[in-house]
């Protein structure tokens, strides 16, 4: 009983630093030139965030070529609406019958990943947890208060963690490929600039060094 | 060199008579004697000419593609960024290029502090530079604002609230300048037009007045030595050597080597961190959600931390003109450093104690009040802004007298060692 003023001070000092710090984040190190992971994470966001979220600036036909998918393979296995290849990913629903249902309109997620980068993606989309408080029992760890369903909620409590994990691990290598699809070709391209620009130093040292030898007599 | 150059080509020669090409060249590359001591410190200034060069081409070609309006801004960057063959490069180079230019020309200025490069007879040239330094301000900032994303939309509504902060005429200046009660569409438009002409226009010119400058004066150099005062019985001086060809082939090292990190930012760290492209601004402009933390781009957030140290009201005129005082003061002093500075010698090797000691706290300060400016204002104890503009403003302020109360070194009349 005396120390009911410590467990105050306690409480705030607890909840002050769990306002003010940000969430901590899972690190998720996605790999982005792991195709594979990118083309089984958008098999993912086809089935599960597509209904609601747009990509309006990926379109089908750069997924295909980048993810090495066969345009047949693209129509009959990916695109599940009456999209063709040269469209960029349309949400199934409309936005605005969406948003009164949910508070909010679903943002488009093209560029999400580079709004709020692979950790907060991946912390997000493992972080439902059930919570008798809210009026749909569920809430979330990174985003309190979440308006969005808890969409794979059959997956993360009937898969293992490690499985549920991966998988969730492939979703994010999609929105990070997705957010700018250059990037492994960029990456790549790279170090033949440093590498040219590199030999390029050794002439252009030695043409100052036969230069200066006059001055330096 | 030029005269052997013309000998075999009539073209030339023809052009020469009707054009002063060869006394150009004589006058600006082959008779331009420049001190032989150039250290360093002496690379950024034709380093930003080579980011003024890459900013002017890739601007081009951005504007080929951009579309300067509300409804497509956005998504047009986007549409270069995927779309357009090799735009994601052209459009990295424009953005990294914006950040580089600032890093060299921040370095190019510390040089001017560091041997004292304002100093008689170089006055006016250094009034040119800091023209410059404002025009390159007003292009980042109307530049900043063309992707039209959310921090690129309430960073221009804050910088533009200033200037309603203003006494009586400032609500009718800055909607005359926005063109629109508030920020919008039409304002995005009239910055784009303003960003790919009449700043551009501004900038070039004050680049080449820049450079005309220099050489009717001569460079100064690390001993602050004046080697125009020391000539050869041809009028050539000394310690001088001619531009080109010695200085040509020496600059090009720190161009490659400025392009292996340019490049490097470019392939590998394109958004700087997070510090050349910010998160929030991959979203679109949105009045409707301010990001949680609005900061200006890292190379204002000097000015922008002595805005905010500003937080009270006096005389009846609010904290926020105060502040944009204090910002456009800390600008506008620079400009009165050949007249602030009294000691007899240039360079920091033959000043006193006190103008190094002055000098690191003012470096000191300014980078302080930079990482202050780009993290919100309740990050660190509040005293730390007010106290660093202080600083900042006592550099200035205090110079007239601890440059002449201070025990400077005599100046050699020669440039003796090496760098």
């Amino acid at each position: 009983m005396i120390n009911w003023r410590w467990a105050v001070v306690l409480s705030i000092l607890v909840s002050a630093t769990c306002l003010g710090a940000e969430p901590n984040l899972r690190k998720v190190n996605v790999d982005i030139q792991d195709t594979g992971a990118q083309k089984r994470g958008f098999k993912i966001y086809m089935e599960y965030c597509k209904g609601c979220h747009s990509a309006k600036f990926m379109r089908y036909e750069r997924i295909a070529t980048d993810l090495s998918i066969d345009p047949e393979e693209m129509r009959s296995q990916y695109i599940n609406d009456s999209s063709s290849l040269h469209d960029s990913i349309r949400s199934t629903a409309p936005s605005d019958s969406l948003s009164k249902l949910f508070g909010a309109a679903p943002p488009d997620l093209s560029l999400w990943a580079r709004y709020r980068g692979e950790d907060w993606l991946y912390s997000y989309l493992t972080g439902f947890y059930f919570d008798s408080e809210r009026s749909f029992s569920y809430n979330n760890k990174v985003l309190h208060n979440v308006n969005m369903p808890w969409v794979l909620n059959y997956q993360q409590t009937h898969e293992t963690p490690k499985i549920f994990g991966e998988r969730i691990r492939d979703l994010t290598s999609f929105m990070v490929y997705m957010a700018e699809p250059i990037r492994s070709y960029r990456e790549s391209m790279g170090q033949y600039v440093l590498l040219f620009l590199a030999l390029l130093l050794i002439p252009v040292y030695l043409l100052k060094q036969s230069y200066w030898r006059e001055i330096s007599q | 060199m030029a005269s052997r150059l013309l000998k075999g080509h009539r073209f030339l020669r023809w052009v020469n008579e009707r054009l002063p090409l060869e006394k150009a060249y004589k006058t600006h590359m082959s008779e331009y004697y420049a001190p032989r001591n150039f250290n360093f410190w002496y690379y950024f200034g034709i380093l930003s000419m080579v980011v003024l060069f890459i900013q002017f081409v890739s601007g081009i070609w951005l504007t080929m593609q951009y579309t300067p309006d509300a409804e497509h801004a956005f998504d047009s960057i986007e549409y270069i960024m995927r779309d357009v063959s090799a735009g994601w490069f052209i459009r990295y180079m424009h953005e990294v290029g914006a950040s580089f230019f600032f890093i060299v020309v921040y370095l190019h200025i510390f040089r001017g502090l560091l041997y004292g490069s304002y100093k008689e007879p170089r006055e006016l040239l250094w009034l040119i530079g800091v023209a410059i330094y404002i025009v390159l301000m007003m292009e980042g900032f109307l530049g900043y604002m063309l992707p039209w994303g959310n921090m690129s939309y309430w960073g221009a509504k804050v910088v533009l609230s200033l200037i309603g902060a203003i006494p009586y005429i400032g609500e009718s200046l800055q909607v005359w300048i926005q063109g629109d009660y508030q920020v919008s569409g039409v304002t995005l438009s009239r910055f784009f037009a303003l960003h790919v002409t009449l700043i551009p226009i501004l900038l070039i010119g004050l680049v080449f007045l820049h450079i005309i400058a220099l050489h009717q004066v001569g460079s100064n150099n690390p001993e602050g030595i004046e080697i125009k005062l020391v000539k050869n019985k041809d009028g050539v001086p000394l310690d001088g050597i001619p531009f080109h060809p010695y200085y040509t082939v020496h600059d090009l090292i720190p161009i490659v080597v400025f392009l292996i990190l340019f490049f490097g930012v470019i392939f590998y760290y394109p958004d700087g961190g997070g510090y050349f492209l910010e998160p929030p601004n991959f979203l679109p402009a949105d009045n409707l959600s301010t990001p949680e933390h609005i900061a200006p781009v890292w190379y204002y957030t000097p000015f922008y931390a002595m805005l905010r140290a500003i937080s009270f009201d006096f005389l009846g005129i609010s904290a926020k003109f105060w502040g944009l005082v204090v910002m456009s003061g800390a600008i506008g002093l620079v400009a009165f450093l050949p007249w602030l500075d009294r000691s007899p010698a240039k360079s920091m090797r033959y000043k006193g104690w006190a103008s190094r000691i002055m000098l690191a706290l003012f470096t000191i300060s300014f980078v302080t009040l930079g990482v202050l400016g780009a993290h919100p204002s309740d990050w660190m104890p509040f005293w730390m802004a007010p106290f660093f503009t202080l600083i900042y403003f006592a550099y200035f302020l205090g110079m007239p007298f601890y440059t002449s109360l201070e025990n400077s070194k005599p100046v050699p009349q020669r440039i003796s060692s090496g760098r």
